[in-house]
């Protein structure tokens, strides 16, 4: 199979060839599967004709009984066809083909979506797009592939039926052929606004949904009931609401008249037609079994031309702006091998920045502003500052997230920008302050933070952590599922997850430990722990810690603060309170709470 | 169905709901969002399902005059008159097709806000202890679900007799007209074909059950490689492979559940097919032979042959409808239990706000749970008073100050708040003159300005007031539009960050007439200048009024006149911080742990 993600624009043509670049025999299977079925419209026609006009001369006499048995044979076939093959042997190469479709193409989109620049999972707009395209891209394959075929079959079962009738009445053919131009033409009008319809509508959809979401949402239960705004928000929503409606009646109001007078003019040119053909019908130029056979080939073609291409066309509009997503998709910027395991050994002396400025793609404001600083092996560095100074950026440059920045970071004079993926996942392990919460067992949540973590470590981990009271209580044990993804999944407190964060840093050996606000989710008893454990946690790594709780950060050998995306005071935290500059100020607005000593230590006495 | 699911593993034990009282929700919301459109709408169906019968009649009669034309050589006149008719009848079930579905569709979209209204409405009335207990949770957010299911089944039942009852009635009467043979070769497919649809039915349903849990697994495992919440820590941890095998492996299991199921079903479907066919050969033999025996017209012979296969595309059609009204009913059920729920009720009564609150012996247990979360408390507030309550997560702080509000109604014991006993009074009552900052704190994508009026809805005021008293600048750089800027940029509005939203709830709270305060401090990172200053801006707050301040940090409670100490659902102590200090060991270690980081 060739790879069919590619950077380059899908055009209509995708629709039909990107399942035969999946699979042939799937596609070759259902190309088959769909002439077979357009050509039994044809096929009915003449059967039906046979049967009817050998019924007749079995009745007036001409013929044995035996003469209807050949055309019945056809119909039965046809009938058999049509059931047996189109709907039940299908239906089971269908099944295998959603599963082989998933197995294949799944895996592919997921290990690219992983491969993806980091940014794009971060930025609103390129998500969106990822989650319009990834999730459904194995279902959307086939479906290009269906639509087109679906109205390709429409176009063939029609063209067969004209064809009949033209070697009967070639001028109620050309009535036909003369007639469909502009059916389609409605139709496919019809098609095209109503799916705009639908999108244009979706906007305001989102509008009268959230009001939905603030009035039913466990969140908002406090503020719901206490501010009582229930009713008067309800009646915004349900104005909102009928406003939407409204809109979208009116289009829908047209497209139905659209449609409709697209079903009234094809009821009218098959009578006409029909009309036409009654003289040739009188003086017996046409038989009375194929007249009767063709007026049912002639309604159902009027019927198909009216509604039944107006809805493939709907559908292939759909199908031609998922390739247009697909294309911006496959433009995404994508890290090379992002999805390999870390390189094990990893080890450094000295990491620097130097000059660092970082801009968020998408935004103006620069985060970093010419940032400058060494972190060394085997010491503890504190990053504080005021809320979005750009601590946690730092963490993310570090580890490879971003690399759009200006300056250079060097790892033992070495680039950033040169190491492998391997190498930067090898280097550092991190505690996020939104750590990932997987839904799978305690243990392999632990586990999950190195590749070679054996038993042992993680049951050291459990412990160091203070975990084995939280899984001994679990039905499980360190085995039971958290979350609410497996059927026997266990929930944990907020606290507990946040040291299973930590516990799934502590296997990992990188070299550099990263901490962002490891603490947030804790108590102050359960905090004042972790400080305490603090040395024996980071035991010999280089650790940068990120915190608000400034009390746990004269820990730190050395203290950074940031401000305004530039390293506005540096030195440990009896230099910098020495200082009297930003950090004294946010450490004493703190300590400000626990001022009075004199007291605390009257209570001891 | 994710709600059988439910009833299988059993922790959910929800009561079955009687059919009667689904059919009964779907009817309400229909007759309440259009009575007169839901009326007609079944008229128009009538006409509808009779129109497709009708076409066969005509289509008979146009036949039967070309071939009597034929025969005896009469004029074209009558042949030309009857394929008009067959025209115009072919017109009229066109526009019937249109009426109906677009009258359908307005129904259904209509239907849709009333329900949604009805659901928002009983949102605001419904206990809120409810929203505690996790398989009320899950209740509640299935209710949407539920009620698009309710009003599924209710219009599916409706169609059924309303399109295709007077269809296949039709149909029946005219075969009978040409011979009764006719009806009794329509049973013999008839009935098996509904059986068989039934059935398959079950093994979808069972299908579901069993492909419910593989799917959440399957789905959890994709997001954990793809989603925001898992991308940064998956690359970097290199956990790909490792998730990759997991989603491989829970693919296999999912598509060995479908293809088991396929397999089935198509079986029973290949059955079903069988029995058609057999109906079909039937019938053209009926056909035939009566055509032989003189008992039907050559017309009559062209036209029922033309129809039958519409007429078994209608028949499964409407038993597929019956096979999914049964499997609708399951999710249905929920919506008659969420209208259902327990309502925090209460009668109107004025409060006296000159007085504090009395909590005497209140115990509280979470519906569900098996402990109490409030064990035997009492505690007075006086009016005009700052309380302060610590203790540790789980402690039972947040519990017990949405007892004193009223929120919650004990489970024993009495809570008299303002001269309102909380367990007798409704939520207006006990909540006007009640303001405060929650520990969840919205972020309403709305206006500027009506992120602060909503905490008084109707009241008319300007914003500015409030939120120039909770520091919020209202500055043409960060809200271009002033009060009207819309926050979040989902509604192409501005992004606020954390502190700047924070302000911003304060700004709420302060708007709302109050004379009792509730702060509950959000655990969320804040830095600790931004820090700092909220926590001035709570002591604004509450200047001159009775306050509840729930906090972590100990070190701000000095300035509120007393603190309440909690632990495992008990008071441990009440006293003013400096008491506490020197008689609760419990309260100086906490203070301790914390202040001892903050030592020079």
């Amino acid at each position: 199979m060739k790879n069919i993600l590619q950077k380059r624009t899908y055009r209509g043509w995708d629709l039909f060839f990107l399942m035969w670049r999946v699979s042939p025999l799937y596609a070759a299977v259902a190309l088959v599967s769909r002439l077979l079925s357009a050509s039994c419209a044809t096929l009915t026609i003449y059967a039906t004709a046979g049967f009817i006009n050998a019924a007749l001369a079995v009745v007036a006499g001409t013929r044995q009984l035996g003469a209807v048995m050949l055309p019945i044979g056809g119909l039965l076939g046809v009938m058999l066809y049509q059931t047996f093959v189109t709907i039940v042997i299908m239906r089971y190469i269908n099944a295998r083909r959603k599963i082989y479709f998933r197995k294949t193409l799944r895996p592919m989109i997921l290990r690219h979506v992983s491969s993806l620049a980091y940014w794009h999972i971060e930025n609103q707009d390129t998500a969106d797009l990822i989650s319009r395209v990834a999730p459904k891209f194995d279902t959307e394959v086939v479906a290009c592939h269906d639509a087109v075929l679906s109205l390709a079959g429409q176009a063939l079962s029609a063209l067969g039926v004209v064809v009949t009738i033209m070697t009967r009445a070639w001028w109620a053919g050309l009535i036909i052929l003369a007639s469909a131009a502009p059916l389609m033409y409605i139709a496919k009008k019809a098609g095209e606004r109503s799916y705009e319809a639908q999108r244009e509508t979706s906007k305001i959809h989102r509008r009268y949904a959230y009001l939905s979401g603030v009035l039913t949402s466990r969140d908002a239960v406090e503020e719901r009931t206490v501010y009582g705004y229930t009713d008067a928000l309800n009646s915004i929503f349900f104005e909102r609401f009928h406003t939407a409606r409204k809109i979208q009646q009116r289009v829908n109001l047209k497209n139905f008249i659209k449609m409709k007078a697209g079903g009234v003019l094809g009821s009218v040119i098959a009578v006409a037609t029909i009309l036409t053909m009654l003289p040739a019908v009188l003086d017996g130029r046409i038989d009375y079994g194929m007249f009767i056979a063709l007026i049912g080939g002639i309604i159902n073609l009027s019927r198909e031309l009216s509604w039944g291409v107006n809805s493939q066309i709907e559908e292939i509009a759909a199908k031609r702006e998922y390739l247009r997503d697909l294309t911006a998709f496959m433009a995404l910027e994508t890290v090379g091998d992002a999805t390999v395991l870390p390189a094990p050994g990893m080890d450094f002396e000295r990491i620097v920045f130097e000059n660092v400025c970082f801009t968020y793609p998408g935004t103006e404001k620069p985060v970093l502003d010419n940032v400058s600083f060494v972190i060394e092996k085997g010491r503890h560095y504190a990053f504080v500052g005021v809320n979005g100074a750009g601590k946690t950026t730092i963490t993310k440059l570090l580890t490879g997230l971003y690399t759009n920045y200006t300056g250079q970071i060097l790892v033992d004079g070495r680039s950033l920008r040169d190491f492998s993926q391997a190498e930067l996942k090898g280097l550092s392990a991190v505690v996020y302050q939104d750590f990932a919460r997987y839904s799978f067992s305690l243990y392999d949540n632990i586990a999950v933070g190195a590749p070679d973590a054996d038993e042992a470590a993680v049951l050291e981990a459990v412990e160091l952590i203070g975990l084995t009271e939280t899984a001994d209580k679990l039905p499980c044990g360190i085995h039971t599922p958290l979350g609410k993804v497996y059927t026997d999944g266990a929930d944990i407190s907020g606290g507990e997850w946040q040291r299973v964060a930590m516990a799934r840093s502590l296997v990992n050996n990188a070299p550099l430990r990263i901490l962002d606000e490891p603490t947030a989710a804790l108590d102050p008893v359960g905090e004042s722990r972790v400080y305490s454990q603090f040395e024996q946690i980071t035991r010999g790594k280089t650790t940068i810690f990120i915190s608000h709780r400034l009390g746990s950060t004269k820990l730190a050998d050395v203290i950074y603060v940031l401000s305004e995306g530039r390293i506005a005071e540096q030195g440990s935290h009896s230099q910098l309170m020495a200082q009297g500059g930003l950090y004294a100020e946010m450490f004493n607005a703190q300590a400000d709470w626990y001022a009075d000593k004199k007291e605390r230590e009257d209570a001891y006495a | 169905m994710p709600d059988r699911q439910k009833a299988k593993s059993g922790d959910g034990a929800l009561p079955r709901v009687p059919f009667w009282k689904v059919v009964r929700a779907g009817f309400q919301i229909n007759m309440t969002a259009l009575p007169a459109l839901y009326i007609v709408i079944n008229f128009v169906s009538i006409a509808h399902g009779v129109s497709h019968g009708v076409s066969t009649y005509v289509t008979q009669l146009f036949y039967d005059s070309v071939e009597k034309a034929l025969r005896t050589g009469a004029e074209a006149r009558l042949v030309i008159a009857s394929v008009l008719a067959m025209g115009a009848v072919f017109v009229g079930r066109e526009l019937l097709n249109g009426l109906h579905n677009f009258m359908h569709q307005v129904a259904f979209t209509k239907g849709s806000g009333e329900t949604s209204r009805r659901i928002h409405a009983k949102m605001g009335r419904i206990d809120p202890v409810c929203l505690e207990d996790t398989a009320l949770q899950d209740l509640i957010n299935k209710a949407q679900e539920g009620a698009f299911n309710t009003r599924y089944i209710m219009n599916l039942g409706i169609t059924i007799f309303t399109f295709y009852l007077p269809y296949i009635l039709f149909m029946g009467f005219y075969l009978n007209h040409l011979s009764p043979k006719f009806i009794l070769a329509i049973l013999c497919v008839f009935v098996p074909t509904l059986f068989g649809q039934l059935l398959k039915t079950q093994i979808i349903a069972k299908f579901e059950d069993e492909a419910a849990p593989i799917r959440r697994r399957f789905d959890f495992y994709d997001s954990t490689m793809t989603g925001r919440e898992f991308f940064k820590e998956t690359r970097l941890l290199g956990a790909f492979k490792m998730l990759m095998g997991r989603f491989l492996e829970t693919c296999r299991e999912l598509s060995a559940a479908e293809w088991k199921a396929t397999k089935k079903e198509n079986g029973l479907e290949l059955v079903i097919t069988l029995v058609s066919t057999l109906g079909w050969g039937g019938i053209v033999y009926l056909l035939v032979s009566s055509l032989l025996g003189g008992e039907i017209t050559v017309g009559a012979f062209a036209a029922v042959f033309g129809s039958i296969s519409t007429m078994f595309g209608v028949m499964n059609e409407a038993f597929s409808h019956l096979g999914n009204m049964a499997k609708n009913f399951g999710a249905a059920q929920n919506y008659v239990r969420f209208m259902e729920l327990p309502e925090r009720g209460g009668v109107k009564m004025a409060a006296d706000k000159s007085r504090g609150i009395v909590m005497e012996n209140v115990s509280f247990t979470y519906p569900g749970a098996a402990s109490k979360s409030i064990d035997d408390v009492s505690l007075t507030i006086q009016p005009g008073e700052t309380i302060a309550i610590v203790g540790e997560n789980g402690a039972g702080k947040s519990t017990l100050v949405r007892l004193l509000t009223g929120m919650y109604k004990p489970t024993e014991g009495r809570v008299i708040t303002r001269g309102l006993d909380t367990a007798a009074a409704d939520g207006p009552s006990l909540f006007s003159g009640l303001t405060g900052v929650f520990q969840k704190y919205q972020r309403y994508l709305m206006t500027l300005g009506e992120n602060v009026t909503i905490s008084q809805p109707g009241s008319g005021e300007p914003a500015d007031k409030a939120l120039a008293a909770a520091g919020v600048e209202v500055a043409a750089d960060t809200f271009p539009d002033g009060l009207d800027t819309m926050l979040s940029r989902e509604f192409d509005g501005v992004d606020l960050s954390g502190g700047q939203w924070q302000r911003i709830a304060i700004g709420r709270g302060l708007y709302r007439d109050h004379d009792l305060v509730v702060l509950d401090e959000p655990t969320a990172a804040i830095d600790p200048l931004e820090e700092s200053r909220i926590y001035k801006q709570f002591m604004n707050l509450s200047k001159g009024k009775t306050a509840i301040i729930v906090t972590h940090r100990l070190g701000s409670v000095k300035e509120a006149d007393r603190v309440v100490v909690m632990d495992k659902g008990k008071i441990i102590a009440v006293a003013p911080h400096a008491q506490l200090m020197t008689s609760c060991e419990k309260y100086r270690d906490m203070y301790n742990a914390q202040a001892k980081w903050y030592e020079n």
